[in-house]
């Protein structure tokens, strides 16, 4: 326990006083916030001011740690000429002293509306929606060794994880007929990969004889692909992050899907677990509509 | 976390603290203690970036700036004289208690006295302390 802790606690025994302390740390803390928010838009107190329909002196005083007559409506204002929301809560005495400690710069800026991630990455299924519902492009395929060429010289974090020169295993993905067969049968290629994978953080990038699970996420990435097919159906085989996976079906995948669904076909890849898969209920509700059906018939 | 330190000035044969001394004498309420404290402990605790308002950002005298602890109607406008440094760049040093009615500083001759102060502690370091401006009470 640090020494202001033990100070606080100690002084907090009395109600004026904490209270008043309380009182004092939420007036610092919002104008301290909202100076913040003003220097993270890189704006001036009038630019800001302007905003609210106010002058840069009027404004001036959200910014001092002394004004402590705080309006709801003055604050909404100042969220809106600043693109956040106001938040206003009840709390402890004892969060006080976290709330002190992690009082930096960093901890109160926001990002505007128009910035904020949330709100960003909604936007992106959208963007895809429109490329799905388009017809497909009359393009050829693309190989599996272009697409791992791609994911590896476009994801930069990949890139900075390992220093390792990808030149060999690219050139021998180019050299390959690209078939699912051939990649998935390929371990010496991929023995490199494996390795490479293996000093990344998080199992799932852990090639466990099976290029094309490890793989499938990072293609879906890519810009220039719509989807991935899942090229194991939910069978037995289809227990993805399995290591008992055996490329025996190889051969009857290629067949069950064309290689042009590759790039065309919108389907998430997903990872059935075959135990859980075998305890699915049998398909009920198919039922009671046949049985709704019937009675309305006879 | 940066880590700043603010000192009281240590005055007269006694040494006492003079804003523990000076906020008895104008009988400041507790309520007002209180946010004076608070406010030192965040500029202690995260800098006077984070205290905006707290410490005028132009000396009022060579060397002196104004610390403004804003009191509610009735009560005192309290506003202390402090140094930066003087032996390190990361600590104030707090160098005489005032109050400020109609415009005016109380006493009149308070930036002298801070200059004063000043003078002193560079002359003689230990005249300074960091403590809270609360004294424990005695159990």
């Amino acid at each position: 326990m640090s020494d202001l802790d033990q100070n606080l606690k100690s002084e907090f025994q009395d109600s004026q006083y904490r209270y008043a302390y309380a009182e004092s740390f939420l007036n610092t803390k919002l104008a301290t916030q909202i100076k913040t928010l003003r220097e993270q838009r890189k704006e001036t107190q009038a630019a800001v001011a302007a905003r609210m329909g106010i002058k840069q002196p009027g404004y001036r005083r959200f910014e001092d740690v002394n004004h402590s007559v705080w309006r709801t409506d003055t604050l909404w204002a100042v969220a809106k000429a600043l693109g956040v929301r106001l938040n206003i809560s009840f709390e402890t005495f004892g969060s006080l002293l976290d709330d002190k400690k992690r009082f930096t710069k960093e901890e109160l800026e926001r990002p505007e509306f128009k910035d904020d991630p949330v709100f960003k990455e909604a936007e992106k299924p959208q963007a895809e929606e429109i490329a799905v519902m388009a017809p497909a492009p009359m393009v050829p395929a693309p190989r599996l060794g272009d697409l791992m060429a791609a994911v590896v010289q476009n994801n930069e974090e990949l890139r900075k994880a390992v220093s390792m020169d990808f030149s060999p295993i690219l050139a021998a993905l180019e050299s390959q007929e690209a078939s699912w067969r051939t990649v998935l049968t390929e371990t010496e290629t991929f023995a490199p990969v494996n390795t490479w994978l293996g000093k990344l953080p998080g199992n799932e990038w852990i090639l466990q004889g099976n290029a094309w699970t490890q793989f499938a996420d990072a293609f879906a990435s890519l810009p220039s692909i719509a989807s991935i097919h899942n090229p194991y159906p939910e069978t037995k085989e289809g227990t993805m992050a399995a290591t008992s996976y055996t490329p025996a079906s190889n051969e009857a995948v290629e067949s069950a899907i064309p290689r042009r669904e590759i790039a065309a076909v919108r389907a998430p890849v997903t990872f059935i677990d075959q135990h859980k898969a075998k305890k699915r209920p049998p398909q009920k509700r198919y039922q009671v509509w046949r049985g709704i059906s019937r009675r309305k018939h006879g | 976390m940066s880590q700043w330190k603010v000192y009281f000035y240590l005055e007269g044969m006694r040494r006492d603290n003079c804003i523990r001394a000076w906020l008895d004498s104008e009988r400041v309420s507790v309520a007002q203690i209180a946010a004076f404290q608070d406010k030192i402990d965040t500029l202690e605790l995260s800098g006077p970036e984070m205290v905006p308002g707290f410490i005028t950002e132009k000396p009022v005298a060579r060397d002196i700036y104004k610390m403004k602890i804003k009191g509610n109607k009735g009560m005192k406008q309290l506003r202390p004289m402090c140094c930066r440094g003087p032996f390190a760049p990361n600590e104030f040093t707090i160098l005489v208690g005032a109050v400020e009615k109609d415009g005016k500083l109380i006493p009149e001759n308070v930036t002298e006295r801070a200059q004063e102060n000043l003078k002193a502690l560079k002359a003689d370091p230990t005249r300074r302390v960091n403590e809270r401006l609360r004294p424990k009470p005695k159990v």
